[in-house]
């Protein structure tokens, strides 16, 4: 047992001696093939060198020579269409069980917020002009031919400047001025025609007679994070609803939003934000022009919206999910002069509110079907405001909303809305709507 | 303690300024990704604005992008238009370095010919793009001409790691090439036949392997078929001889699905890109599936 072991030790030790002699006869031998791969290998270096500095050289090699080069050997046909044109064609029927539009309880609303006249025809046909001015502006013309009692109105809906990347703004900030459809809830930002309803939800009728775009400068940051988290300040004129005319010295409004959202999911995406907007009115006239408000307006809104896709590809199904919700706390007075009904400037301390929620879901590549629920709550006032047109009165209006499209391409809409809407009481006017949407030459990306 | 404090910032500071951060690529379509990570290997960080399920012409530019495109360095797309709908938004909120006229901006379609392109433009044929076919990920030439691209982008961008994006580039392009004469000696016996196509998604691959497209099921593209056209395409298809119709994952499967039941010939999804298909895993597979989808 012992001898054995013995045995094996001698083995063991005269292998380990053995084995540097063999060793060293390769370690050289290796040395040698690595010399060799060294040399193959530094020459192989050194002629894709060669190779790539040829072709850096004729791809883009100094920043001048990059700045052509980059353009490739085709014509860039977006400069060749500049300014990119877009129009949109925009037509309704209409049919309401209740003749004289009523009157919104608890209100005094702009002329987006009335109801209309039913019958036959256009809406907003809007004609949009946007290019990259340089490489630092990016610049956007909008405007909208509206008919308002029997005549054609010319209204500007955006005409702004935004900065580019190109622009460099300090601490990377975005700018936006002239006038735009300002970052205040989701739908605010977008264009009327892009909308999933014929009209826009009671909130935006009676806090924004349809959408905020007045004069003035918007900056905002996107945040160095994971999510996306966009911060913002605005700085407006106060002229256009939920102000009116300002004194004309400095700023009449300021507004201050944040911005959150990300992916949930693969195929699915969510969004939040809180905006703020308050500053002096100094004469909102409302009703036709019957009913002023004069003090100081703050409006507070959140929008929480979450998208879902089955197959990631929105052209084909796509549940989309948006509520927004907005309240508006006023000090001041209103004035009305609307005949049989004229209170003098009466004070008003009072703070309404107002949302929407509304649900679309496009089950197959042409058709969506959206149901839409909103609701304002208005205040019950005494004193001299009982029982005025800004009055609560007890009752709150509401809207329930359903609609199916029909898309045939992505130029071209048509639908048909259903809905019911209660703006005073015992006013249950029923609506039957049937809308074209269609644009025809350049269509800019729209927000997500 | 206040020393202390102040050494500990400036360390920061220091390490924050002097970090060398990895290139990162957003690419717009997955191949486009896949391409990227075979030349930047392991020295970049990449992302795709789509995956293989999406057809990348109708995507929504939604928030998660919003914040990659502001720390791209390098943006690779298929360009012609496919991206029109979501990219000049996108690049408008991105960053200085991959506007167009940069090294970030890579947009295939400026470099290579495009082909199919339409000679007159109107809306009434459907969705066009005047700058041809954009889906030139699926000619292998082009793909090999985009990775010497990508790598002289990427040296540009990244001087320090340009010997191993050459490297890689080498040795990507003699895996391609080896490839290529794999797919053109398998798909040998295709050559001459003819399918069906939903939409025009496939021309440079049928182009590759010399397949004839009888005609597409969209009369106009991105409208849904009508059912005049399908059944004039019945007869068509009665009349000669398709071995089958394909079709990406994205395309609505009704209007295959009905031709094919009336004909007999069978409908093939093919992957289209990375990601399209559980085996389509990168594009050398992409192309290895289309072939044997294709022969079966």
């Amino acid at each position: 047992m012992l001898k054995n072991l013995l045995r094996c030790l001698v083995a063991a030790l005269g292998l380990v001696l053995l084995v540097p002699a063999q060793a060293q006869e390769d370690v050289s031998q290796i040395r040698q093939e690595l010399n060799e791969l060294r040399d193959l290998y530094e020459q192989r270096i050194s002629d894709l060198e060669k190779k790539l500095e040829a072709a850096v050289e004729t791809n883009a090699v100094s920043q001048s020579a990059a700045a052509t080069e980059t353009q490739g050997g085709r014509s860039v046909r977006n400069n060749s269409f500049n300014p990119s044109i877009g129009i949109i064609l925009n037509g309704q029927a209409k049919e309401f069980s209740e003749r004289a539009a009523p009157e919104m309880t608890g209100f005094a609303v702009g002329e987006e917020g009335e109801r209309g006249t039913g019958g036959l025809g256009l809406d907003h046909t809007e004609i949009n002009f946007s290019a990259s001015i340089d490489d630092k502006f990016y610049g956007s013309l909008t405007y909208a031919l509206v008919e308002e009692g029997g005549a054609i109105v010319t209204e500007v809906e955006e005409a702004y400047v935004k900065t580019l990347p190109g622009a460099e703004v300090a601490g990377d900030l975005q700018m936006t001025f002239g006038k735009a459809l300002w970052s205040l809830g989701y739908l605010n930002e977008q264009h009327a025609h892009t909308d999933d309803f014929v009209d826009r939800p009671l909130p935006y009728q009676v806090y924004l007679n349809g959408s905020f775009n007045d004069d003035g400068i918007e900056i905002s940051k996107v945040l160095d994070t994971e999510l996306y988290n966009e911060i913002g300040v605005g700085l407006f004129r106060g002229s256009d609803f939920p102000f009116g005319t300002p004194d004309g010295q400095g700023i009449g409004a300021h507004s201050l939003f944040w911005r959150v959202g990300g992916d949930a999911g693969v195929n699915g995406t969510w969004r939040f934000g809180a905006y703020k907007v308050d500053g002096e009115t100094g004469g909102r006239a409302t009703e036709e022009g019957a009913i002023t408000f004069i003090g100081d307006t703050d409006l507070t809104a959140y929008d929480i919206r979450y998208t879902y896709a089955p197959t990631g590809n929105e052209s084909s199904q796509e549940l989309t999910l948006t509520a927004e919700h907005f309240s508006r706390s006023e000090v001041g007075t209103y004035e009305s002069t609307v005949t049989g009904e004229t209170f003098g400037p009466s004070a008003y301390d009072a703070d309404t509110s107002g949302y929407y929620v509304a649900a679309v879901y496009k089950w197959m590549p042409q058709a969506r079907i959206g149901v839409r629920y909103a609701k304002m709550k208005n205040v019950d006032l005494t004193g001299d405001l009982d029982n005025t047109a800004v009055d609560g009165q007890g009752f709150n209006p509401s809207q329930r909303t359903v609609m199916l499209d029909w898309t045939n391409s992505e130029y071209s809409r048509i639908r048909l809305q259903v809905g019911e809407e209660e703006r005073s009481q015992g006013n249950n006017d029923q609506q039957v709507i049937l809308q074209y949407i269609m644009s025809f030459g350049a269509h800019g990306a729209h927000n997500y | 303690m206040i020393k202390n404090i102040l050494a500990i910032l400036c360390g920061i500071a220091f390490s924050m300024s002097t970090a060398h951060a990895k290139p990162f690529v957003f690419a717009c379509e997955p191949e486009w990704e896949f391409i990227a990570k075979e030349i930047g290997g392991d020295q970049i960080r990449t992302v795709s604005a789509t995956h293989g399920l999406q057809n990348p012409h109708f995507i929504r530019v939604k928030p998660s992008l919003m914040s990659k495109i502001k720390k791209a360095d390098l943006l690779i797309c298929s360009g012609a238009d496919l991206e029109v709908g979501w990219l000049p938004l996108l690049l408008r909120n991105g960053n200085k370095s991959i506007q167009a006229g940069q090294i970030g901006h890579l947009l295939v379609s400026d470099y290579v010919d495009n082909i199919e392109i339409p000679e007159v433009l109107d809306r009434s044929m459907g969705d066009i793009h005047p700058g041809g076919n954009p889906h030139i990920h699926l000619d292998p030439e082009i793909i090999s001409k985009t990775a010497s691209m990508v790598a002289s982008r990427l040296s540009l961008i990244d001087p320090e790691n340009r010997q191993i994006y050459v490297k890689n580039l080498d040795s990507f392009e003699s895996n391609w090439r080896s490839a290529m004469a794999r797919w053109k000696t398998a798909g040998e016996s295709l050559a001459g036949k003819r399918v069906v196509v939903h939409h025009k998604s496939f021309s440079y691959l049928l182009n590759f392997l010399e397949i004839e497209t009888l005609t597409s099921l969209e009369d106009k593209a991105g409208i849904p078929p009508s059912a005049r056209h399908l059944s004039e395409i019945v007869t068509l298809i009665e009349g000669s001889s398709a071995i089958a119709i394909i079709r990406t994952p994205f395309d609505p499967k009704s209007a295959g699905d009905w031709v094919s039941d009336k004909t007999g010939i069978p409908v093939v999804t093919l992957p289209f890109t990375v990601g399209g298909s559980p085996e389509a895993t990168d594009l050398y597979k992409v192309y290895d599936a289309s072939i044997q989808l294709l022969l079966q």
